[in-house]
C-alpha cells in the first residue's frame, strides 16, 4: 500500500503535466475571479471561500480521467489486481 | 504445489469460449498452451489468474498463489528500471531486486528510465517482475513477444530455474522455447455454440 502511494507520488512529480497543471489552474481561477467581479471588498470577502472550493474542485476534475486510465492502459492495473494488495486500497490510493 | 483445473468454463464478453477445460500440473512442470489467435488462451489465463470469473468448474489454487504476466508489462515510463522493479518487490513484500536484474541482464540498465528501453528490454523487465513476486505458479501470456533469440534463451533459463525450484509454469506461446514441455491444445476445449440463440431467431 505504502509502496503504491510512493509510486504514485513519484509519478506525479516526475510525469509533469498532471499535477502542475492542476495547481496552476487553481491559482489562475483564484486570481482571475477578483478581476472579473471587481474591486468591491464586501462582495469579494463573501465569495472568497466559495471561489477557493470551486477552484479546487475544478482542478481535481482535470486529473479525474487519469486516476485509473493510465494504469489500465499500460497493464499495471491487471497486475495490481493479481498482487497481494486489496483492490479497495488501490482505489483509495 | 499442484494446479488442478477441472471442468472449467471460461467466457469472453459473456460468450463461453472454452468449456470442460481439465488438466493437472505438479511442481516442476511446465505446459505450453497452444491454439490459434482468438481461441481463448488469454481468456483461460486471465480466468486462472482471477481477473475474471469462471462460468463453471474449479481451480485448485487461489489466485493469491499465482503470478500472471500479460501482453502489457505494466511499466511506468518515467520511473527507472530499478524503481519499476522495486515497486513490485515491495508490493509483494520480497525486497531484493538484484537477483532478478542480474538474471534478465538488466543490471547495466538499472538507472535508465523505462521509456528509453527497447521493446525487448521492456519485455525483459516485465518478465523480471515474475522473479520478485516470489510466487510458485507462473501464468505467462506470450512471454517471448519482441524478444530476440538470445533473450528467449535468458527467459528459458529463468523459467528452467523457476521449475527446478519447485515452481510451475503455464505458458501461452507460438514459438519453440527450447525445452521439453507438455502441450495443451485449447481448441480441444472449444465451447459449442449456444443452443437456440434468441438473437438469430429474431432474424430467421
Amino acid at each position: 500500500m505504502i509502496a503504491l502511494l510512493l509510486r504514485d507520488l513519484r509519478l506525479a512529480i516526475r510525469a509533469g503535466g498532471g499535477f502542475g497543471l492542476a495547481l496552476a489552474f487553481f491559482l489562475i481561477v483564484v486570481t482571475l475571479v477578483p478581476f472579473g467581479v471587481g474591486p468591491d471588498e464586501a462582495v469579494l470577502s463573501v465569495i472568497a471561500a466559495g471561489i477557493l472550493w470551486v477552484g479546487a474542485l475544478l482542478a481535481c476534475l482535470l486529473s479525474l480521467d487519469r486516476i485509473f486510465a493510465l494504469d489500465w492502459e499500460d497493464g499495471s492495473l491487471d497486475l495490481l489486481a493479481t498482487a497481494p494488495v486489496p483492490l479497495e486500497g488501490v482505489v483509495a490510493v | 504445489m499442484e494446479l488442478v483445473v477441472s471442468d472449467l468454463t471460461v467466457a469472453r464478453g459473456g460468450v463461453p469460449v472454452l468449456s470442460g477445460v481439465s488438466f493437472r500440473m505438479g511442481a516442476g512442470e511446465v505446459a505450453l498452451l497452444r491454439g490459434p489467435n482468438g481461441s481463448g488462451k488469454t481468456t483461460l489465463l486471465r480466468t486462472l489468474a482471477g481477473l475474471q470469473p469462471a462460468l463453471d468448474g474449479k481451480v485448485s489454487l487461489p489466485p493469491e498463489e499465482i503470478a500472471y504476466a500479460a501482453h502489457a508489462d505494466g511499466l511506468k515510463a518515467t520511473l527507472t528500471v530499478a524503481e519499476n522493479l522495486s515497486f513490485w518487490a515491495s508490493v509483494y513484500g520480497t525486497g531484493a531486486i538484484d537477483g532478478a536484474l542480474e538474471r534478465f541482464r538488466l543490471s547495466e540498465l538499472a538507472r535508465r528510465p523505462a521509456q528509453n528501453l527497447s521493446a525487448g528490454q521492456k519485455r525483459r523487465l516485465g518478465l523480471a517482475r515474475l522473479l520478485v513476486t516470489g510466487r510458485k505458479v507462473w501464468l505467462l501470456d506470450e512471454p517471448t513477444v519482441s524478444l530476440d533469440s538470445a533473450s528467449v534463451g535468458i527467459f528459458a533459463a529463468a523459467a528452467r530455474a523457476h521449475l527446478d525450484a519447485g515452481g510451475l509454469a503455464l505458458i501461452a506461446t507460438h514459438i519453440d522455447l527450447g525445452f521439453e514441455a507438455r502441450e495443451i491444445d485449447v481448441t480441444a476445449f472449444r465451447a459449442t455454440a449456444r443452443q437456440g440463440g434468441a438473437f438469430d431467431e429474431a432474424f430467421a
